[in-house]
Order: structure tokens, then sequence, then C-alpha cells
């Protein structure tokens, strides 16, 4: 029993073999290929997203215009579809490197526990620090943009992230495959990749979901400001909140990159339930109870 | 464990003198002067000039520190620049609001969160566990703007049950006080309903392969009282973590459902302070949120191990 | 099992109870109180320290002036009972009221005025000016005292009713010697109500009550002037940081009156049995542009010329107010339409977009395209929808502009800057000055044109320097009149500023409500509120 745990539930041959499978998974990558395309195509295509018409602000959904009109009369279609690349690369890079940073701190202070103590104490301190005034700092060394934005966005999730990693760890750490694995004397890095990081998966990248998510809607806060998406480079975000005022008159404002974001973070989700599949095969089993 | 407890409230220490550090800094890096503020719209620049030596914004950082450093010596957190009033006032003003608001928010969203994260995970790839996923989608995606001007217009503007806004304290009745959470607690407990569901239902389907689960499950004995008891007990830790931080978000302010709402609580105060370059308010509101959240983090990790005995600290 | 029915238990248990509260808790509204809504946030309460307006219309809540501006723009004694003028126009001798106090219940003393002008005189440009006429003031006895002028000066009572910030409140003697710069810290005035500091939360609520001191004017109130009676027992000024919120809040009843209700949520109000909305002024405020003097390219006169010309004032104002143009005035007076010196000489291109002439004065300057940072509040709506299509004209004219979308209180800060605008400076500001300060030539202070001693944005010119001198000697009406016509003339040639569009001030109100004054400055004396 013990030297069939030892191996692990998780299988690298097994894995290898069950490539992302299902349907839904595949419907979820065209999306995101559909999203990409949109991002990169829609500012060359698209007419013009940036010039004002007082004379057609708050219009309703039209043949002229497909979602309607903002306060300053410029067409949310236009608008949403060019906001695609900026609202995917701050949902992204912010996912991606809280993902990958917390992630990392989180299984190293939740595995070895030397120097936890300095790190979860350091991480305590940065989860106080408030986004906005991160911002605000790193706009007047870095200037403006999206790359301050997403640094801003992502140092606050970092500190969660670890310690959402690190509490699944230190539950896993405990159990029997993983400490006969020690006790035969596995490296702890195969440890940590073959039985660790794939049972860690799940809570994961629920965590990575629901960060871009909320990266993508926080960099409207931002912008706010000046420092994130500019009113010439719109982002759902930005059109949603500067829909808030206006959301009993002209619903059409938050509606259509509100869909465009739920499209988006339902992918995510399949995404990381399609993720999970491949690196655990456990789950087969779990679905037929 | 006492002595567990006693050496992680010691580190707080160097935990707030790092926030403190870099707070002050931040703060001072970011661009803007709070007497241009102070002085208004039609002040002359030599008005401002005045002003801002009256603040001493014109003395190096380091005097400015070293001043601050001797007040919070003496456990003086200092005063608003722009209403004069101690900053230790302020932020007790928005205390409550906000200590209110996050634990009717919590409270709400564990009681729906988990138990449908529980069904989710016994029942993955069915119904219930698409329904999560619709709810952590919708939780995600949809502002809490939009449900809160939704529900006020239903229960407030057209039925009138409930008010529009604002916030009635605890001393002028309990009824007051969950009347004015009831409407801002819905709107924020979708986002943490989502959240806290999809984290169970992961975990859990994790512990579900464990040998104990196999053997009740051989046994034909898997029922969702053992799922509860057995691998509830085990998906503990994430659990709590993530409702710890679901917490320590809450306790940080709700800016925007603050504002829906009109609830006067810390994540307005700290956004106005932030904007404001009110220096002396944001370091007392930085230190508070660093205690705060010392205090949090210590309780949830001295919960593992009532989940799982063998985890140490 | 144990386990299960004891959660049930205390969730039914936990059900029950909060259910039962909810039932039992009464809406607390029955009383005497006027809820309100104002625009801004109250965070400094001394009206001596900022320019704010919240500030200086919460002021007038708590302090008293010794005289005061009536419905007709007239000074009127208000805490001064009778004057005399010497006949050789240099003394004025003011006697107080009688039965005068301070929400404390000590007398108002002329010592205590003397102190108080003096520390206005400090931080008020009219009150410097008065400072510069001045010989000196003195006591006569415990409620008369006299200023005596250098030489006679036909705007001393004006200076002292002055309605607009600074306004020359009337504290006592201990508080008024708190130096010009530094906070006063304690609040007593001798106004209709005082504030209880014990409910003062910045941000989120102040609360005043009546001054059971008060002893008001036998006359009706008329704007700032008059009988200032205290009707309502309390009023609780209440923050929104949300519109929408506190539109809804007027329709609940939650409040009683909303000032600025913006445009495009006036239909709610329309539709509600209980509220209504109407506008309280008509001078309101404009849009100012202002462009900086001290950096290139807006220090060369034809390309402020050039923008003035691409600018569509039209095209501004309908980017916030939409269809509503009853809410707005194109109007083209430096001192505000509506207002005594209201003209329209020189404002051809104020008022018509001309994009082709700016692009041929353009180049006529010599512009070389330099970059232009336009300063672009985005957390006003209205700023923000101002600035958006002002950033379009000027680009369409060909200006090289930098779009700098920032919060106000960052622009607050950058505009202090005359530097380049590589280190922090700026080409292109928006503000909104009141129809109250930019009425006359003295408080407006676009018309100085004192280079680097003035407002933001530099102005420098010898004629305007002369012509403001010349107004303040002026001697008779018609002469003022004559000299701000020319102002706005040489105004409009070297560009101090341009104003795009007056907007009135909109208030939503509760139909409870009688008695309000309408007005630029915002009253609530005089206000009652029906059951």
């Amino acid at each position: 029993m013990a030297l069939v745990s030892a191996t692990g539930p998780v299988d690298a041959e097994a894995t290898r073999r069950r490539l992302p499978g299902n349907a839904a998974t595949h419907v979820a990558l065209g999306i995101v290929a559909v999203y990409v395309l949109l991002a990169v195509v829609s500012p060359l295509v698209l007419g013009d997203y940036i010039s004002v018409h007082p004379a057609t602000r708050l219009k309703p959904p039209s043949a002229t215009f497909w979602f309607g009109t903002d306060q300053l009369g410029r067409g949310i279609f236009e608008r949403t579809l060019v906001g695609t690349g900026n609202s995917l690369l701050v949902g992204a890079c912010v996912a991606l490197l809280a993902t990958l940073i917390g992630g990392g701190i989180g299984l190293v202070a939740g595995y070895f526990r030397t120097g936890e103590w300095v790190i979860m104490r350091l991480m305590d301190g940065l989860m106080a620090v408030p986004s906005v005034l991160l911002a605000i700092a790193l706009a007047s060394l870095l200037g403006a943009g999206l790359t301050t934005v997403i640094i801003a966005i992502a140092v606050p999730e970092i500190p969660r992230m670890v310690r959402l990693v690190r509490s699944v760890v230190l539950a896993l750490r405990q159990q029997p495959y993983v400490l006969a694995a020690i006790s035969i004397g596995t490296r702890p890095a195969k440890i940590l990749f073959r039985h660790i990081l794939p049972n860690a998966v799940g809570a994961l990248t629920v965590q990575a979901t629901y960060v871009c998510a909320s990266a993508i809607i926080t960099e409207s806060i931002l912008s706010f400001l000046g420092i994130g998406s500019t009113p010439d480079s719109p982002s759902w975000g930005s059109i949603m909140a500067y829909g808030r005022p206006y959301f009993q008159v002209s619903p059409w404002m938050i509606l259509f990159p509100g869909v465009f974001l739920s499209v988006l973070v339902l992918t995510i989700n399949i995404l990381g339930d399609g993720l999970r599949d491949m690196l655990d095969p456990r789950l087969r089993r779990g679905a037929t109870l | 464990m006492l002595r567990y407890v006693g050496l992680r409230l010691l580190s707080t220490i160097p935990v707030l003198a790092f926030v403190l550090l870099l707070a002050f800094f931040l703060l001072h890096l970011a661009p803007g002067d709070p007497a241009a503020l102070i002085a208004g719209d039609s002040a002359t620049p030599a008005q401002v000039e005045a002003i801002r030596a009256q603040l001493h914004l014109n003395e190096p950082l380091s005097t400015q520190l070293w001043i601050w450093l001797i007040d919070l010596a003496h456990f003086d957190l200092g005063r608003s620049v722009f209403s004069n009033l101690p900053v230790t006032q302020l932020i007790a003003q928005r205390f409550e609001p906000t200590l209110m608001l996050a634990i009717s928010t919590t409270i709400l969203a564990v009681l729906l969160a988990v138990p449908l994260g529980v069904i989710a995970a016994y029942r993955a790839r069915t119904g219930i566990d698409r329904g999560v996923i619709v709810l952590a989608v919708a939780g995600y995606s949809v502002p809490v703007f939009v449900i809160g001007y939704c529900l006020i217009f239903v229960f407030a503007v057209q039925l009138h049950w409930l008010p529009v806004q604002g916030y009635k304290p605890l001393a002028e009745g309990l009824g007051g006080t969950l009347r004015s959470l009831v409407l801002p607690t819905v709107a924020l407990a979708l986002l943490y309903v989502g959240l806290i569901a999809r984290v169970t239902r992961a975990t859990m389907l994790e512990v579900l392969d464990e040998d104990y689960i196999r053997t009740a499950r051989a046994k034909g004995a898997l029922t969702l009282r053992v799922l509860c008891i057995h691998a509830l007990k085990n998906a503990g830790p994430p659990i709590v973590t993530v409702i710890g931080i679901g917490f320590a978000s809450l306790i940080g302010g709700v800016v925007v459902t603050e504002t829906v709402f009109n609830i006067p609580g810390l994540g307005r105060l700290t956004a106005e302070a932030v904007l404001r370059r009110d220096y002396p308010l944001v370091q007392g509101m930085l230190l508070t949120f660093a205690v705060m959240l010392v205090a949090i983090n210590l309780v949830v990790d001295l919960t593992y191990p009532l989940f799982d005995p063998r985890i140490r600290y | 099992m144990k386990f299960r029915r004891l959660f049930r238990a205390a969730l039914l248990g936990g059900m029950l109870a909060s259910v039962a509260a909810l039932a039992t808790a009464l809406p607390a509204q029955a009383d005497n109180t006027l809820r309100i809504k104002m625009t801004g946030s109250l965070g400094i309460i001394d009206p001596e320290l900022t320019t704010s307006t919240p500030t200086r219309d919460m002021a007038y809540l708590v302090w008293d002036t010794l005289f005061a501006t009536d419905a007709d723009y007239k000074v009127q004694p208000q805490m001064v009972g009778k004057y005399a003028i010497s006949d050789d126009q240099k003394t004025y001798t003011l006697t107080l009221r009688d039965g005068l106090k301070w929400s404390d219940g000590t007398p108002v003393t002329p010592a205590d005025c003397i102190a108080s002008l003096k520390r206005w005189m400090v931080k008020d440009s009219f009150g410097r000016l008065l400072a510069g006429e001045l010989d000196h003031m003195e006591a006569v006895d415990d409620t008369t005292f006299k200023l005596v002028l250098k030489e006679p000066w036909g705007m001393t009572l004006q200076a002292l009713g002055k309605p607009g910030a600074y306004v020359p409140f009337m504290m006592p003697q201990r508080i008024a010697d708190t130096p010009a710069d530094k906070a006063i810290t304690e609040y007593v005035g001798s106004g209709p109500y005082m504030m209880k500091m014990d409910e003062f939360a910045p941000g989120s609520k102040v609360v005043y009550v009546k001054n059971p001191y008060y002893v008001p004017r036998d006359e009706p109130a008329s704007f700032l002037a008059g009988g200032k009676v205290a009707k309502v027992d309390r009023i609780e000024r209440i923050d929104f940081p949300d519109d929408v919120s506190a539109v809804n809040a007027l329709l609940a009843g939650e409040i009683d009156y909303m000032e600025g209700v913006p445009p495009d949520l006036l239909p709610t109000i329309e539709a509600s049995d209980t509220a209504e909305w109407y506008i309280r002024d008509h001078l309101g405020k404009s849009l100012q542009v202002v462009f900086n003097w001290a950096q290139p390219p807006f220090n060369n006169e034809k390309v402020r010329q050039a923008a003035v010309m691409a600018l569509s004032m039209k095209d501004i104002q309908q980017a916030y107010f939409g269809d509503n143009d009853k809410l707005y005035t194109l109007c083209p007076a430096v001192f505000f339409c509506g207002a005594p010196y209201e003209t329209d000489i020189n404002s051809e291109h104020v008022m018509k977009q001309d994009i082709e002439g700016a692009k041929a004065l353009l180049k006529e300057a010599g512009y070389n395209n330099e970059p232009v940072l336009v300063i672009h509040p985005t957390d006003a709506q209205d700023a923000d929808a101002y600035m958006t299509v002002a950033v379009q004209n000027l680009r369409a004219a060909g200006f090289n502009v930098e779009d700098f979308a920032t919060d106000t209180a960052t622009m607050f800060s950058r505009r202090t800057n005359n530097g380049p605008i590589a280190d922090g400076g700026w080409s292109v500001f928006s503000t909104g000055w009141g129809g109250i300060d930019m009425m006359n030539p003295i408080t407006n202070v676009f018309t100085k044109g004192a280079c680097d001693k003035g407002w933001f944005g530099w102005a420098c010119d010898d004629q305007l320097q002369q012509l403001s001198a010349a107004y303040v000697k002026a001697a008779t009406p018609e002469e003022q009149k004559d000299i701000a016509i020319k102002l706005q003339a040489r105004i409009y040639d070297v560009i101090s500023f341009v104003p795009m569009g007056q907007n009135y001030i909109v208030v939503g109100r509760s139909k409870k409500l009688s008695g309000l004054i309408d007005g630029a400055v915002s009253t609530f004396w005089n206000v009652s509120k029906s059951d």
C-alpha cells in the first residue's frame, strides 16, 4: 500500500495519455482564440472609437449603434471590442503573476517551512498595502501605463495566493503518500511537482480565475486616476465604471462589456477544470461517484 | 501553542515596521500635495506655499519621518491634515460599519457557500455543480454596483422595505443596524459565495480519493454525512484560509459597495485619504490594517490543527 | 446527528431573531430634521483656510458677517445694527446689533470683530485691498468700532459684505488670533446654527443644531441678508459619494435636499410624487479653460487665440448636459450672464468654433508641434465630459495634445507647477469658479494680469494690471462698468482664460420643504419642513 502511494496517485504517463479531451474544454479554447483575435484585430479594423459625439450620447442599441452609445456618444460596440485587448492583458498578466509568484512562494513556504516565518510575516505586511496607493506611487516611478496597473494589482494578490497554496500544502504534506515518499528519500522537487502541485491545482485555478476577473474590474478604478487605460484606449472595466452613474438610464453601457467579461470568466473556469483533469486522473473516478 | 501565539504577536512589531516604512515611502513617492487641496480652488500660489510650510511639507523626508515616528512613540497617530481630527477618532468612526458589514457578509457567504461547495463536489459535473459555476461567474463578473442598484430599486425605492442608503450604528439599536446591512450584505456576499464554494469544491475533490474515503465508499457508506465529517475536515485548511482572506479584504474596506449604499466605512476613508494625500491618515489606516491582518491570519493559522492535528505550527 | 440538529436549531433561531429585529425596527424619521446632500465633501471647517465651496456654504450656518449681500447683490448691514460714514468719507463707525452673542453665550465685542477682520485681510484679495486703504481700526465702546481709511474708498462696505470666498466671517478674538495659515480648532460663531462636534464625521456626516443665542434681524430674509431665522431644529449634511444613491435617497424621503443633480438623473425625479427639482441659481458657475502663459506654446498670444477658436462651447456643454439646454447658457461674458457687467464685446471667437481659422493662426504663430499637456480629471463627470471634447477640439486644429487623464486631487497640485511639462508642468487645465466670485473684477482672478504673482496660468499683461487698478479706484458705478467692459475686451485679446459655458445650480428637493432661499450660496435658515 505504502509503495503504491509512494509513486503517488498521479501517474505522469497516464497524464500524458489523457490530454484535455472533453468538448467543453475545446469550446473554451476556441473562445480564448476568438478573444485574442478580437484583441489584435479590432483596433485595426473597427471605425472610430475615440471621437466624441455629444449629439448622440446615451443612445440605446440600434442598427447604427449595435451596443448603444456611451455618455459621450461613442459606440459601446467598438469600445467593448477594442477594450478586449487591455482587459485580457491585465487579467491574464495579473493572474499569471499572482499564480506563479504566489503559488511558488506558497509551495516552498508550506513544504520546506524554512524561512516560512519571515516569508509569511512579509506577506502579512504586503497584504495591508492598498492597490490604489501602490499604483499612484508606481506611476510616479514607472510612469502611468498598463505595466504599472498590472504590478499594482498583482502585488496585493500575491500574499493571498501564498496563503491559500500554503494551506493546501500544509494539509497535503501530512498525507500518507507524501510522508511515504519522504521516507523513501524522494527528492523534494519531485514530491512537490508529482504529489503536491497537482493536488493544489484545483484551489489554485479557482483563485486565479477570481484574480483575473477582479483585476479586470479593478483596472477601471485605476483608470479613473489616469493610471490604467486612457480615454483613447478603453477597457471593459472602464466602460462599465463610466456607465455606473448612468446604470438606471442606459444599462447597455454595463450590459455588453459585462457579458464579454462573464464569458471570459466562464471560459477560464472551464479551462481550469480541464487543466485539473489533465494533471489529476483521479477525478475520473470522482466524477462517477 | 501559547509560545507560538506569543511569538507571532511579538513578530507583529517587525511587520508593522515594514508596513510603516513602505507606506511612508510609497506615499511620498506619489506626486501630489495636500496643501494645494486644502487651500482650495481659488488660493494663490503664495497661499498654497504658506500652508505647505505649516504642514512641514517642505522639510526633508527624513525630518518628516522623524516627526511622525516621535509622535508614534507617544502613541499619537497625528491628525488629519484636512479635518484636523485625530486619526484614531476618524478610524474609530469608520470601524463599526466596516466590521459589521464584514461579519454579516462572511456569515451569509459561508452559510451558503460551504454546503453548496460540498454538494458540488459530491455531485461533480451535475446540475448543482454547474449551478455553482454559474454563481461564481456571476459573482466575479457582474460589478457589485449592478446588483446593488437593482436591490435598492426593488426593495428600497419601490417596496420601501429597507433603507436606500446609510448605516445605523449599533448604539441606535440592533434592528436598525440589521436593516441597513441587509442589501449591502446580499450584494457583497454573491462574490464570496462563488469564491468560497468553488474552493470548497476543488479541495473536496482532492480529498474524495483519499484512502479512508475510498474505504467508506467501498463499504457503501459514502453519504453526505461521511463527506461532511471526514472530507470537509480534511479540506478544512484551504477553505478556512479563503474565508480568512475574504474577511481580511472586507475589513480593508469595499469601496464600491460602501459608495453605492453610502456606508461610511474604512474603504472610502482609505481611498479618500490616499487621493487627497492625507499623509497621517493613510499611515494610520495602514497601521490598523496591518494589525488586523496579522490577527486574522493568526486566527486562521491556529485553526489548521483543529482539522488535522498532524499539522504543526 | 447531534451536530446537525444543533446546527439546524441555531440557524432557525438566528433567522427568527433577525426577522423579529427587522420587523420591530421603526424608521426613525419623525423629527424636525433637515437632511441635505451638498456638492463635495466638507473636510475643512475653517472658512479662512480654504476657498472650497462646501466650506464656505456651511460656514454661513455657523458664522455671521458684519454686512451681507442681498438678492439684488446690494450690501446690507447684518451683524451691524447701524453705521455712519463721516463727512470726509474716511471714517466708518459700525455699531453691532443689540444682544449679539457667540454660540458659547459670551457677547460679541468690537475686539472680536477687529481680530476677525485682521485674519481675513491676510488671506483675501479684497481684504488686502481694504488693508491697503486702511489707516487703523479701533474699538469705541462695547458695541461700536471704527474703521479709519487713509483716503476715501467707495468699496469698503462691498468688501465687508463680500459673499464669496474668503468671506469676512466674525469669530471670537481667541479664535481669530490664530495665524491665517493655521486651521482654527474651535468652531464658535454667531450664526443661526452651530456645529455638533461630537457628531462630526468628515466624509460622512456633519450635524448642525440651533444656536440658542442667535438673534435674527427683523427684515425678511433676502439671499445672505435679512432675518436668518432657524426653523428646523437640526440639519444633517450627509455625504454621498454616489449621485445615483443620493437621488434614490431623495425619492425614498431619506434626504430632503440634493444640490447638484446630474442632468441625466432629472427624469427620475420628475417621475416622483414626493420630490421635484428646480434651478436655485442662474449665475451658478462657468467652465473656465486656463492656458499656461509661463511655458511654450501658450506663452505665445496667437497660439492661445488659436486654441480659443478651436474650442466649441456648444459641443463642450452638450457633452455633459445632453438635451437639457435649460440647465446652461452659452454665455459670452467674462463677468457672467445675468450679472451687472454682462456684455458680448470682443467675444466672436469665444462663441464660434473656427477650426480652419485656428489652423491658419497656428501656422502664422509658428507653432512647431510643441506638446500640449491637457489636465483631464476623469473622476468628475462634468469635467471629464468637458475636457474630452476640448482635447478633441484642440487636436482637430492641429495641436499636439497629450491627454493627461488624472484625478481632481492631482490636478490641484499639478497646476501649481509653472515649470516645463517634463518637470511636472502643464499647458491647459479647467476650473469652475462661481458667478458670485466671477461677477466682480476684484474677486475675479482672471482680470489681474499679475504674472507670477497671479493665479495659476500666470497671465501677464500691463493693460490688465492698469485696468484692474483703475477699477478699484473708480468713483461711480458707471465708471466701474465701463472699465469692466474694457477688461473683457482685453481678456479676450490676450486670453487670460476663456469661459466655455455657464451652468445653473440644479437642486432636487422634497415637496415637504418650504421657505428655501434662492441664490449662489446654499442657505438653510428660513427653511421649514412639513410632516
